[in-house]
């Protein structure tokens, strides 16, 4: 896929290869044309290069060995590929599967896979501190970044203050903030600017009629709650996990429901749902298909209007729709250097 | 009455939000001239049936049963002094972190800058309100996500941790207890009468005895005293708007 074709869905053409030359709040126009952030913390340069180099940098955790960057990783639209990983401090399997991270500042109804962080820069302390991440002490940490005067003084430019843990948080949400997937064959497709294949325009029609109900474009995700059957049981531990929304809202009419995953880069962020068990997207399909437990707490998007449960889809749908999936793929953003290691 | 305080505390949380410390309310020069000003202490006094609470020492009960905290710690927020002959006083970005662990003792809080004259009463609040009580990012105040006193999980501040060993109702052996209250509906606001003067001379200090005792009123320590939430939680939300006393010092 030529950089040039999916570049189109700007009004200026010529300017998609120029990516870090647009203005540091730019998105897709099928977005809104600009990144929302917090009256707070808006995006600037230099916050947004001192979330980048915070987010890479291992010598944020306890041993120095870990990183956002660790089990976020950028050709995987920032997801690492393991069911529960277990690559932090401690080397104890985490409770779910590392999210991707993309388009992330349009998340309004909370983030996590059960939405209990209220935005992007609350989110950031949970795994800096967890023992099973980065494990960091905020003091220790502080002290550290206070003494290298690079980080001095990159805090200084983007906040104008010392390092402090509520900038660090605030910066690591701004370079969050700019992870932006909108430059997908199928949004040059949709800009009138490239075709997709007669399999992928067959999935396309498919799921318009099976998945866009959760899945709707431009983010492919309704960024809100259902229960897919999984499991009819939603055990106290460890730590509530089972119980997905509901662990937050305290509400059984939430149990088993987690966060829509959008599809943009699916076909590299495998494997799926929120614990990671399932390693293909085929295995995914079957399951909507014939696969999901039926309870009180299924989603009723997925009840057919015969009263029974699943899509109904057959093999060559489900061919179809992985064919469409690949024109989700955002080469450019799985590959932008400004998303990369610094 | 309680509602409209409620409501002004509101207003003065949002409004008075500024991001940078010391921004806000002190006694800036008006028209009139600079206003005369002097510091408030906060002495905190955690007692149980009148003793001063200690860290890992056994106490007594009114009836009788044991208790010893490990950890006591509260945010103490939106401190208002109620004024006499001069207008209520919102402290400006107060949150502060009172605790009694074995780590660390703060059951003090000094605050310059307070306009002179003489003061009825204080109102405050137990817990970190709505307005600052999801962003983990906040500059305002004492607020941190970084000293144990937030779900980082689920954004947002934990307003009291107490633990420590407690007996059963019924007498016999002593549980572990473990309260970690917050979330918005366990804000409890608490309104003193006390008269008090403060002046550029000498100041004025309160003294705030919170009855830590009272934490278990209505709670039956049969049950399980993991208390994370849930309708307990709301018990001891009352119990910790209600168990406090002021006098004042000098």
């Amino acid at each position: 896929m030529a950089g040039g074709v999916v570049a189109c869905t700007t009004p200026e053409p010529s300017s998609f290869d120029a990516g870090f030359e647009r203005s540091i709040d730019w998105a897709p126009p099928a977005f809104g044309g600009v990144i929302p952030s917090p009256e707070r913390n808006p995006l600037t340069q230099a916050g947004v290069g001192l979330g980048r180099r915070l987010f890479y940098d291992r010598s944020l955790s306890a041993d120095g060995a870990v990183s956002c960057a660790t089990c976020h990783i950028q050709g995987r639209a920032f997801a690492d590929g393991i069911s529960r990983g277990s690559d932090g401090v401690s080397g104890q399997r985490l409770g779910r599967h590392a999210p991707v991270l993309q388009n992330l500042a349009w998340h309004d109804l909370g983030l996590f896979w059960d939405g209990g962080a209220s935005d992007l820069e609350s989110l950031v302390v949970a795994p800096l501190i967890s023992p099973d991440e980065l494990g960091a002490d905020p003091d220790q940490l502080v002290e550290a970044l206070a003494d290298d005067p690079l980080y001095v003084q990159q805090f200084d430019e983007a906040f104008g203050a010392e390092p402090s843990l509520p900038l660090l948080m605030r910066a690591v949400a701004q370079f969050m903030r700019t992870l932006v997937s909108g430059q997908s064959r199928y949004d040059a497709f949709v800009a009138g600017e490239a075709t997709l294949s007669a399999d992928q325009m067959s999935g396309l029609r498919v799921f318009e009629q099976h998945c866009v109900s959760c899945h709707p474009a431009p983010f492919f995700t309704d960024h809100d709650f259902h229960n897919l059957g999984l499991e009819t049981e939603f055990s106290d531990d460890p730590e509530d996990l089972r119980k997905g929304r509901g662990r937050i809202t305290e509400r059984e009419a939430d149990f088993g429901r987690f966060k829509t995953p959008s599809l943009r880069n699916v076909t590299v962020s495998a494997p799926y749902l929120h614990d990671g068990r399932l390693y293909d997207l085929r295995a995914v399909l079957e399951r909507y298909r014939d696969g999901l437990v039926v309870s009180d707490h299924l989603d009723p998007a997925l009840i057919q209007d015969n009263g029974e449960a699943g899509l109904p889809i057959s093999d060559q749908d489900i061919d179809h729709l992985e064919a469409f999936f690949e024109t989700l793929e955002d080469r450019r953003f799985l590959n932008a250097p400004e998303f990369g290691e610094p | 009455m309680k509602y409209l305080s409620i409501a002004l505390l509101a207003l003065s949380a949002c409004g008075g939000d500024s991001d940078s410390p010391g921004g806000g309310g002190g006694p800036a020069a008006t028209d009139a001239g600079p206003v005369a000003a002097g510091a408030l202490a906060l002495q905190f006094s955690h007692e149980i049936q009148g003793q001063p609470m200690v860290v890992d020492q056994a106490m007594t009960l009114a009836d009788g049963s044991p208790l010893t905290f490990a950890k006591l710690r509260y945010w103490f927020s939106n401190l208002v002094l109620v004024g006499d002959d001069v207008a209520d006083y919102t402290v400006p970005d107060a949150y502060y972190l009172i605790e009694q662990t074995r780590e660390a003792t703060r059951v003090r809080v000094d605050i310059p800058d307070v306009p002179s004259g003489r003061y009825v009463g204080i109102r405050f609040e137990m817990g970190v309100d709505e307005g600052h009580n999801h962003s983990l990012d906040t500059l305002v105040g004492e607020l941190s996500a970084g000293v144990n006193m937030s779900w980082n999980w689920n954004s947002g501040f934990i307003f009291m941790k107490a633990e420590g060993e407690v007996g059963l109702n019924s007498g016999g052996f002593e549980k572990s207890f473990t309260f970690h209250i917050g979330r918005d509906e366990s804000l409890r606001l608490v309104e003193l009468e006390q008269a008090f003067e403060v002046t550029s001379e000498a100041g004025a200090e309160l003294r705030l005895r919170a009855e830590v005792a009272q934490l278990f009123d209505e709670v039956n320590r049969e049950n399980n005293l993991s208390i994370l939430g849930g309708s307990v939680a709301q018990t001891i939300a009352d119990n910790y708007g209600a168990m406090w006393s002021v006098e004042a010092g000098n």
